[in-house]
């Protein structure tokens, strides 16, 4: 094992500017965007980034992501894959000695076939850039998560993101067509764009939600959709949060959902839509007379009255403000409060009582300022439910730890799923077995190791 | 929520919090893929460098000040402004630094250029009857984005072209007439043109009238090189790979410039680039 030998391997494959093993060039690499490495570095910023990587290694091509692990296998060197460094979880974090293997400079995007809408980009192509490239063609992935401003795309595909138009476009691994990812020891597998397939289970799944445990994907075949022709932006108020998942629940079964739709808890509805009380915002997208057609279905199975926003409205303000978290973590500084959100799904029958453990169990925790709920992506069997709480960052280290854990112990034993789409990374990997039972988190343990026996990726904290 | 001008350490701390909202709009960072010019790893690793960590402040010279993450940023923090009081900090008192012009040849009135690069010897016959000076400010401007004052020295009476707009204006004030290189090439009544196939630079630092002329000179290429603040002396191979991106959107076209930082690092990337003072005297990248 020598990392001397891996880091001079690695400048005569990648030339040697992409190569940095400088304190400045590495200390952006010791955190992500989990919050708990945040709020630690902005306590003791000297501490937090003493901890960065001992090198960082930035491929230029396919090929060369290849033979780095390539290398990594030989001279024993662990890899931390890191595509943005958007999550929340602390996925792309590296551990002291490891390398991390930066996908930035694979950004290209490029039709692979325009007739099919499938857009070839590279993992480290910058979602924004990406969409942007599609909208000025007349298309679109539809793709928007809180972090489109920040994401590249091997991350999303990585974690299994999802975005706001989740519930009508469906999460990222239904826009991945194909992709090519770096295995230790196999090469480059390429698994080509294909609308569908039953070749065995499908390779592009495998990797996608990997979070860079399995192989590095290096390039992604997506399916792009022609922009839509009209857009109603919709809100209306349900009588409670109860009544407004069972809203969701008949409109998500009768594929009569809006394709942007939040449900907010009276908790969260005036923070995020500036109304008091448990609100609902929407917006129906596609041809005109359909999207209306829609909307007036969906509004016979509503209860209140359902307002079509012509100017502004809870609705449009939110699309206005959706990626301005800078403000709100801004004024939350200054007060002295930090927050984090914690995502986790349901099937129907037992969402509400997944809302109600959640809630309760965070403000269990003392030092817990507030809680805050909504719903923002359904299904006909379910729903995702995201919950943001804020507390005294004086109390990081007690009140943080506390809540996730006490949070996941309820989801799970109210009937609800761990993670809906920001995964795994550090902080869920003690709750692994809650979600996939013992049986479980073995199978996905030896599928670590078969496909990476040494663990450069990542080492093996399955 | 009140504006972070004048609070530097506030305004570092904000941005320290942020995912990195504005992170693809800074040229250096989306041209050389440094993950520690990214914005708001940039802010983090100040506030540590101003902790006393080691080996980081040189970090701080990947700010070229071109502005794009506040204008980008919702709250328009002023995240240059913050990394210009904590490299003052850094460096710790503060100096003065005198520039003077030096004389190259010729004879008139005398004729000032501000730049980075020594105007060659047939720049004098390019602007007979003129006295021919040349201000070199490679060192002012890395002095001056480390804390320091910078004082020129002119001789009395003299027209001064700029060609470095991260010089400090405030130390040209009362020297002479100040005027950039596409004002200057009218007012001596030179008769230029844009050589064939080329672009026009509107740099990200062009005030807004300059702009506006150099947009009436031909076919614009409007984009911060990435290329000029510290990060062109400090470090001069990422200000290259900077200003890669702009050279691929130039397309093998030669770049005319108003600004010297970018021609260098446009042609260290392997663009084909010069000043507008350059095209006189023959330069065609």
């Amino acid at each position: 094992m020598s990392l001397e030998s891996f880091v001079e391997e690695a400048r005569r494959i990648v030339g040697p500017r992409w190569v940095l093993v400088e304190t400045w060039s590495l200390a952006g690499y010791a955190i992500d965007y989990w919050p708990l490495l945040v709020y630690r570095a902005l306590r003791d910023p000297r501490g937090a980034l003493s901890r960065g990587p001992a090198a960082a290694v930035l491929p230029g091509s396919e090929e060369e992501v290849a033979a780095l692990l390539e290398a990594a296998q030989r001279f024993g060197v662990r890899l931390a894959v890191y595509a943005g460094g958007s999550g929340v979880l602390g996925g792309a974090v590296p551990d002291e000695g490891w390398v991390v293997l930066d996908v930035a400079r694979l950004d290209w995007v490029d039709w692979f076939d325009e007739e099919a809408g499938i857009v070839d980009a590279g993992a480290g192509a910058p979602l924004a850039e990406v969409e942007g490239w599609l909208n000025r063609r007349g298309w679109t992935l539809r793709h928007y998560p809180q972090s489109l401003p920040e994401a590249r795309i091997g991350g999303l595909v990585a974690t299994r993101s999802t975005g706001q138009y989740s519930t009508g476009y469906g999460g990222i691994e239904e826009r991945v067509k194909g992709l090519h990812a770096a295995v230790p020891g196999v090469g480059l597998v390429r698994v080509k764009p294909s609308p569908r397939r039953s070749v065995l289970p499908p390779l592009e799944q495998l990797f996608t939600g990997s979070e860079g445990l399995l192989g590095v994907i290096t390039r992604v075949y997506l399916e792009a959709l022609p922009l839509p022709e009209c857009e109603l932006r919709v809100h209306w108020r349900p009588g409670s949060f109860r009544e407004a998942l069972g809203e969701a629940r008949s409109l998500a079964q009768r594929r009569l959902a809006p394709d942007l739709y939040r449900i907010y808890d009276e908790q969260e509805a005036p923070v995020a839509l500036g109304v008091e009380g448990p609100a609902a915002i929407g917006v129906y997208e596609g041809p005109c007379r359909v999207a209306r057609a829609r909307l007036e279905a969906a509004a016979e199975l509503i209860s209140s009255r359902v307002e079509v926003e012509e100017g502004e409205g809870p609705a449009s303000r939110w699309l206005r403000e959706r990626f301005n978290v800078i403000a709100s973590i801004a004024r939350l500084l200054e007060i002295g409060l930090a927050f984090d959100t914690i995502e986790f799904s349901a099937p129907w029958g037992s969402a509400a009582r997944v809302y109600e453990a959640a809630r309760s169990a965070a403000l269990s925790v003392e030092g817990v300022a507030y809680v805050g709920v909504h719903a923002s992506h359904f299904y006909p069997s379910g729903v995702a439910l995201y919950m943001t709480f804020a507390f005294d960052a004086g109390r990081l280290e007690e009140v943080y730890g506390a809540v996730w854990d006490r949070v996941m112990r309820a989801v799970s034993s109210a009937g609800g799923s761990i993670s809906h789409h920001h995964g795994i990374g550090r902080m869920r990997l003690p709750y692994l077995k809650l979600e996939l039972g013992e049986e479980g988190a073995r199978l996905v343990a030896r599928i670590k190791r078969a496909l990476d026996p040494q663990g450069i990726l990542r080492g093996f904290p399955l | 929520m009140e504006s972070t001008a004048g609070d530097p350490e506030r305004a570092l701390r904000i941005c320290a919090a942020c995912p990195g909202i504005c992170q693809y709009s800074c040229p250096v960072y989306r041209g050389s893929n440094l993950r520690s010019a990214a914005p708001h790893v940039l802010a983090r690793i100040a506030l540590a460098a101003l902790q006393g960590s080691p080996g980081l402040g040189e970090a701080l010279n990947l700010c070229v000040h071109c502005g794009e993450c506040v204008r980008a940023c919702p709250i328009h923090n002023d995240l240059p402004g913050a990394l210009m009081a904590a490299r003052a900090r850094l460096a710790g008192e503060a100096g003065v630094v005198r520039v003077e012009a030096r004389p190259l040849g010729g004879s008139g009135e005398p004729l000032v250029v501000a730049s980075p690069i020594e105007p060659p010897g047939r720049a004098i016959d390019a602007l007979s009857g003129w006295r021919l000076y040349w201000l070199p400010t490679r060192e002012a401007v890395r002095a001056y984005w480390w804390g320091s004052r910078v004082e020129a020295q002119a001789p009395e009476g003299s027209t001064i072209i700029v060609e470095d707009l991260d010089f400090p204006r405030e130390a040209l004030e009362g020297l002479g007439r100040i005027l950039y290189s596409p004002e200057a090439l009218d007012a001596l009544g030179l008769q230029w043109r844009p050589p064939g196939d080329s672009l026009i630079h509107v740099p990200c630092k062009a005030p807004e009238e300059l702009r506006s002329r150099l947009r009436g000179l031909g076919e614009a290429l409007e984009a911060c090189s990435g290329a000029g603040g510290p990060l062109g002396l400090g470090m001069p191979e990422y200000a290259a790979q900077a200003a890669s991106r702009l050279a691929r959107e130039a397309g093998g076209r030669l770049v005319v410039t108003p600004c010297a930082w970018a021609a260098l690092a446009l042609r260290a990337s392997g663009a084909r680039a010069c000043t507008f003072l350059e095209t006189l005297w023959g330069c065609r990248g």
